[in-house]
């Protein structure tokens, strides 16, 4: 992370591209020092070292003041210098860099298996339904292969399979869902240092998403996004339905999540067009109302990180979809009766689901449709989904619902008492909890069910207001959770109101809540209940 | 004196560093590892080592193991009616291990290197530290137990190393080291891990295998169950290292379990814990720009390494076959008593220097405006990177959000994603600023990682030249010193047994484990040596006792021996 500087005098020695030299030097000096009471010697000691072997510094810089052009890129490096070995190719290059390595490990059968699928990925056009399958078939093989377990292996696979989706994107994007669930992306995509592609393609699939939603009829954005993608302009009537602010903030969103979408989905007349009104109608900064609608925006995108498909297309449905649908169906069919066996004998069955809540049946069927066959990956997948709609929903449900939910929450909150830190992750944020590792079998097989009747009963197809996350507590509820959490007052409201109180403070203070918010009144509970879903 | 002493999740140990090498210190039962394992009596009489995990068998509500896991968390443990923080449980031990040193070299100790896993985090270190002091031990150092590993592993010779990685599975934690040897200069390129892997995992997973498995009765008492399910699925693991089945009898009370567990089902169970082993070595890899092939050792530490599984699947994952120059159980005292002959400056290390890193990345919470100005919160904005070299200070200047804003709340967090959210927060600190118009106020964030692996953090508003230091609003951080010495002596009034007579002792709760566990005849045959042993016991003749519990020893050995089979 430091910045190198010229660092032949604090090594004491002249340019040199012989590492033992520059060893020698850093040994003989930091021998010499002692590093707890001299910190700021032993850093740039260090820094010198590490610019020294890194082969960039055997050139002094020149007088023009632009030395910083030349470090890295400009300068050649010395034949046989010490160039990091690291498995991590930069995006740049055409070629899907790690295929020599390839061919050499695959033994021949394996190796026409490897070379059909970078044929697949690297055609033109969209993948049909049958390259789909047969990829998926290519990806058993390479996936679950022995030599998975060799730690080099399965690092280039990694690498290669994230370069190959990242170079052909949305080529491939069918096949990203299982691929990141297989190296668990999703856990690892915001980490600092990994593969550069890795969460280049979540931003890409998330931006696809968005694309989807917005050229559906109905969605919020929906006009404004048709109105930059159309070809020719439209009449006075659809100019005086786009929303200057909105557009703005269309504009500027996709612009700094999504850049590329401007390039590939924009009309840079009409976009070049709309800024000019924008600057002209509202020059105000910050606004509160503005800033919601942007949340609303970005977590129905975030929403769905995983649980799409990617291209967007719109139209009648083509023959092979509606195989895939049927397919599909039955895949949620299949679904809905290992995991909720009872939902059966309370008249929620895909045929309601479908009737009663199409979006939701279109979303679980989306997921379901990548998988061909059951098992745990896709119930874990389609559960997930669940978690997503319905964490994402709950705050906005009637009272009835949510004095449900806070049961089952309470219990949970007791189920990880003793684990104060998960506990307190739940409580905060339940979406991100579960979707981390195992977490997701925190929640009881009843907590489970009860979510997907709420996706069958409420999610219907209507639109999700922000929901006020002020939350009021009467003094009489304020008695009753000093007593039942065994906390004072004082802890209590910073376990509340705060987010540095201790966890276990927390995880006892939120479970009382939730169990407190389900025995009073529905008048009391109702200013409660909705700030802490 | 200084030492070195290994704490670990299942077992600690204690080493000096005398006449230019390392040696560890038996314990009183002349043992060189201790089971990290306290016991405490009704009347407040503490047990520690192969005692307590004797009485754990007995009456597993007044002991308690593993508690390492537990560490820089809130969680209070309760033993009989008694209730520790786990911190307290370790100061315990340690001044067990203390006592030992002290009765062996007949040198007061004071002062200690405690090694922690590579991959605790800030509050799990400080306390660690805590628990040092409150065992009356001034800490030297915090050492990362791989780099105590590969202290032990490179100093051997001195010779120079290319890089080679440490493979530290223990108890309770995994943990993964790169590091690389020249001119006797021990560096340490990059350290991963998880927090929450280790042998206990293993065991537990034959737990749960088992309680699936076998009908256990409910009116069974379900602590004890618990307990005596735990150790013996420790010993079938245990056996597992050797035989093809294990076999185990457990019985609780006055019925008996056969219980079985074979080599394939243990793999398939174990799976899903081994997959966990691959992320953190490839992290560590890639942070020091390594491939696979370039590493010249796997070094092994840590009990669970002897697993053949274990083996199989870093054979597996690296292609080669580790290396076994260093004792997986005695590595990291070792190494964290080379690292106390350094810090005492010991003539037979002047050459050696040892330089670690800083395994994860610091940094503080921020909350940003985009160009169109609107706010995106919850950032991670990273002070110090993970594996920079350590000692370390950097600096990060940030700036006030609205106008008149009157203070700055600063959070501070550990981890490796882009959003705090996913991060673990360290602590918080609040300082007013002067009031302008936003953005006009600066903070100079300074974050200092010292050799131990804690965390300074200093803030200087340059406006007002004034500075402020890290407080963590975590309860027991906040601890006077004063605060400090009343839980000193609340734990010091814990009684334990005068030496002479631990030896005693254990052999009594050995015995009393060993009745519990058999039935009919030789269940009745322990209790008749038994009461003969007390009986002697009585007589206060020290020469008597000594051969009558040879002898009595040796029986129980017999027996317990035939219990395997």
């Amino acid at each position: 992370m430091s910045e190198f500087h010229w660092p032949w005098p604090v090594l004491g020695i002249a340019p040199t591209d012989d590492r033992k030299t520059i060893r020698e030097a850093y040994s003989r000096l930091l021998k010499a020092l002692d590093p707890d009471a001299e910190t700021e010697a032993f850093m740039a000691l260090r820094d010198a070292r590490d610019g020294a072997l890194s082969g960039q510094f055997l050139h002094p810089p020149r007088d023009d003041g632009e030395e910083e052009d030349d470090f890295g890129l400009g300068m050649p490096l010395p034949e046989g210098g010490d160039q990091p070995a690291g498995g991590i190719e930069p995006l740049t290059d055409a070629e899907p860099a790690e295929k020599p390595v390839f061919t050499v490990e695959y033994s021949d059968a394996d190796d026409k298996r490897f070379n059909r699928t970078v044929e697949l990925f690297l055609g033109e056009g969209e993948l049909t339904q049958g390259e789909i399958a047969e990829l998926h078939e290519h990806l058993d093989a390479l996936l679950g292969d022995d030599r998975m377990a060799d730690l080099g292996h399965y690092a280039r696979v990694e690498a290669w399979l994230a370069q190959l989706l990242a170079e052909r994107y949305p080529r491939g994007a069918a096949l990203f869902p299982r691929i990141a669930e297989h190296f668990q992306w999703s856990e690892r995509a915001h980490e600092l240092g990994i593969h550069p592609a890795i969460p280049w393609l979540f931003n890409a699939h998330e931006g696809q998403s968005l694309v989807r939603e917005l050229s559906t009829p109905g969605h919020k954005y929906h006009r404004e996004w048709a109105e930059l993608t159309r070809g020719k302009p439209q009449g006075m009537l659809w100019m005086r339905a786009i929303d200057k602010p909105r557009m703005a903030n269309l504009i500027a969103t996709v612009r700094r999540d999504y850049p590329w979408l401007e390039q590939e989905h924009w009309q840079p007349e009409l976009v070049a067009r709309w800024e000019k009104k924008a600057a002209g109608g509202t020059t105000s900064g910050p606004n509160q109302w503005v800033w919601i609608i942007f949340v609303v925006l970005f977590l129905s995108a975030l929403g769905r990180m995983i649980g799409s498909e990617g291209a967007a297309t719109s139209g009648p449905e083509a023959p092979s979809k509606l195989a895939a649908s049927v397919a599909a169906e039955a895949n949620v069919l299949d679904f809905i009766q290992t995991q909720f066996p009872q939902a059966a004998g309370d008249g929620r069955t895909i045929v309601t689901l479908r009737k009663e809540s199409p979006r939701a049946y279109e979303k679980l069927a989306e997921v379901a449709g990548r998988y061909g066959a059951p098992g745990d990956a896709r119930d874990r997948l389609m559960t997930r989904e669940i978690d997503e709609i319905y964490f994402y929903i709950i705050d906005k449900l009637p009272y009835k619902t949510q004095v449900a939910d806070a049961k089952f929450r309470a219990a949970t909150l007791k189920d990880l008492q003793d684990d104060a830190p998960s506990c307190t992750a739940f409580f905060r944020n339940p979406r991100s909890y579960l979707r981390q590792g195992r977490n997701s079998d925190a929640l009881s097989p009843e907590y489970r069910y009860h979510m997907f009747s709420v996706l069958h009963d409420e999610y219907g197809d209507r639109e999700w207001p922000l929901v006020d996350k002020t939350m009021t507590i009467p003094g009489e509820v304020v008695g009753k959770l000093i007593k039942r959490s065994g906390l004072s007052e004082e802890r209590l409201r910073a376990a509340i109101a705060t987010d540095t109180a201790p966890d276990a403070d927390v995880c006892a203070a939120m479970r009382s809540l939730y169990e407190i918010a389900t025995e009073i009144p529905q008048a009391q509970a109702s200013k409660i209940l909705p700030a802490i879903m | 004196m200084i030492v070195g002493i290994d704490l670990g999740t299942t077992n600690s140990a204690a080493a000096i560093f005398e006449n230019g090498e390392s040696r560890l210190i038996p314990n009183a039962l002349g043992d060189l590892l201790t089971p990290s394992a306290v016991a405490v009596l009704p009347d407040g009489t503490t047990l520690v080592g192969k005692p307590a995990l004797n009485h754990w068998a007995v009456k597993p509500s007044e002991a308690v193991t593993s508690f390492k896991r537990f560490i820089g968390t809130n969680r209070t443990i309760k033993i009989g009616r008694f209730s520790f923080g786990a911190e307290d449980l370790s100061a315990i031990v340690l001044r067990s291990l203390k006592e030992d040193i002290e009765a062996a070299t007949g040198q007061e100790v004071t002062e200690a290197i405690i090694t922690v896993p590579a991959y605790f985090n800030d509050k799990q270190r400080k306390a660690t530290r805590r628990a040092g002091e409150l065992a009356g031990l001034k800490v030297a150092r915090l050492l990362n137990e791989p780099t105590a590993a590969a202290l032990a592993f490179g100093i051997a010779d001195k010779e120079d190393r290319e890089p080679f990685l440490v493979f530290d599975l223990g108890g309770g934690t995994f943990d993964v080291s790169i590091v690389e040897m020249f001119d006797a200069i021990v560096e340490v390129r990059a350290s991963s891990g998880d927090n929450r892997l280790g042998g206990d995992d293993f065991t537990n997973a034959i737990v749960t295998h088992w309680t699936e498995q076998y009908q256990f009765p409910a009116d069974v008492r379900s602590n004890l169950l618990q307990a005596r399910l735990f150790q013996a699925a420790d010993s079938a693991r245990r056996t597992l290292s050797e035989a093809d089945t294990a076999n185990v009898t457990l019985t609780v009370g006055d019925r008996q379990f056969d219980l079985s567990i074979d080599a394939t089902t243990f793999e398939t169970l174990a799976a899903p814990l081994l997959t966990r082993l691959r992320d953190p070595i490839l992290r560590s890899l890639r942070d020091s720009n390594l491939r696979i092939e370039a590493l010249s050792d796997i070094v092994l530490v840590g009990g669970a390494t002897r697993m053949p599984i274990v083996r199989k699947a870093i054979t597996k994952m690296f292609g080669r076959f580790p290396n076994h120059i260093v004792h997986p159980d005695h590595a990291v005292a070792i190494g964290a008593a080379i690292q106390a002959g350094l810090v005492a400056r010991d003539a037979a290390l002047d050459e050696v220097r040892l330089t670690d890193i800083c395994p994860f990345t610091l940094g503080v919470e921020v909350t940003e405006y985009d160009s169109h100005g609107r706010l995106r919160g919850g950032l991670f904005s990273p002070i110090i990177s993970r594996n920079s070299p350590t000692p370390i200070s950097r600096t990060n200047s940030y700036s006030s959000m609205s106008d008149n804003q009157s203070q700055i709340k600063l959070n501070i967090y550990q981890g490796e994603s882009r959003e705090v959210a996913n991060n673990i927060l360290l602590g918080t600190m609040e300082f007013p600023i002067p009031k302008k118009p936003a953005g006009q106020v600066s903070i100079d964030c300074r974050f200092t990682y010292d050799t131990s692996g804690l965390l300074d953090v200093d803030v200087t508003i340059p406006e007002s030249g004034e500075t402020r230091s890290m407080v963590i609003s975590d309860d027991a951080d906040a601890l006077t010193p004063e605060q400090l010495e009343a839980r000193r002596d609340q734990l010091a009034a814990l009684k334990t047994h005068p030496r002479d007579v631990a030896e005693n002792q254990y052999v009594v709760g050995w015995a009393a484990r060993l009745y519990e566990e058999f039935i009919d005849e030789r269940r009745e045959h322990i209790g008749r040596m038994l009461l003969h042993f007390e009986g002697v016991l009585e007589t206060q003749d020290p020469r008597a006792i000594e051969q009558a519990r040879a002898a009595f020893s040796a029986s129980l050995e017999e027996l317990e021996k035939d219990q395997r089979l």
